[in-house]
């Protein structure tokens, strides 16, 4: 299986970054983000470990990470680097789109419209693996695990639902051949012209 | 303080009431989903569906209505 190379990866984020005017910054050198994860975790959404280990933040247009870009981590190989930077920057989509005290205030303040961000923003990673596995690759099984895991987001059962089916309604779109989400499109567009040997299909 | 705090509440309420969650419609060429939260939401724009692999024919995607759902769905060539 061909996989994404450290250069290619870095190339990749520097395209996005370009794109958006996004600002990429190591999670781990972030105060802010320190003191978001002993909220987090005082509060115990979360444990503190979890979100500076495991979760991507972006807040505005920027980017926070937890991982180097290009070095394979345990919790995030080269690919998997390749569709985070795809999903937070339709974060930034949906920011610049809606405007940004908008998108922020419902973010925060509802999870049902929390739930609609993500599973739009988890719509870039189903077109990802399509793209990359073809439309054969497990979607309806992805999308169902891409809603359970937004439980760590504060979602509450029904909200989980109403994700699953926002994601589940883009399968059919994905599987005709059609991508929708803005962010997916430019990765694609770069990744078409600069990988396409990654796509395995 | 408590202005703002009005505004953001304020602003995280508005949207379309709809009667019954994980219901689906076409809004023009949007599709919504009902949430949890009783608010129409945004979930897919047909018009802005593009070909994911260089060299397919463009084609005119439209919300329609299917037996899972509304969704976007090929219509033909541009």
């Amino acid at each position: 299986m061909t996989e994404p190379t450290s250069t290619q990866v870095k190339a990749f984020w520097k395209y996005m970054s370009e794109e958006y005017g996004s600002k990429v910054i190591p999670k781990v050198d972030a105060s802010e983000m320190i003191a978001v994860a002993t909220f987090l975790d005082v509060t115990k959404i979360q444990s503190a470990e979890t979100f500076m280990k495991h979760f991507t933040t972006t807040l505005g247009n920027r980017i926070y990470i937890p991982f180097e870009v290009g070095v394979a981590s345990d919790t995030h190989n080269l690919w998997a680097q390749i569709v985070v930077c795809v999903h937070e920057h339709q974060h930034i989509e949906q920011g610049q789109r809606d405007g940004w005290v908008t998108f922020g205030s419902r973010y925060l303040t509802s999870g049902s419209y929390r739930a609609g961000y993500e599973a739009e923003a988890y719509g870039c990673n189903l077109e990802m693996q399509a793209w990359r596995y073809g439309p054969s690759y497990h979607l309806e099984d992805y999308a169902e695990r891409c809603a359970q895991g937004l439980s760590s987001y504060g979602c509450k059962p029904d909200q989980i639902e109403q994700a699953e089916q926002q994601l589940k309604l883009r399968i059919p779109v994905i599987v005709a051949g059609g991508v929708e989400n803005r962010a997916s499109q430019r990765a694609m567009a770069w990744l078409n012209e600069h990988a396409p040997e990654l796509a395995l299909v | 303080m408590r202005g703002i705090l009005c505004a953001v509440l304020l602003l995280a309420g508005c949207g379309t009431t709809c009667p019954k969650v994980k219901e689906t419609r076409c809004n023009g060429q949007l599709v919504e989903v009902c949430g949890s939260n009783l608010k129409w939401q945004r979930t897919l724009d047909c018009a802005q569906v593009k070909p994911m692999r260089p060299g397919a024919a463009p084609t005119v995607w439209t919300c329609k209505e299917t037996p899972e759902g509304h969704t976007c769905q090929p219509g033909g060539e541009k």
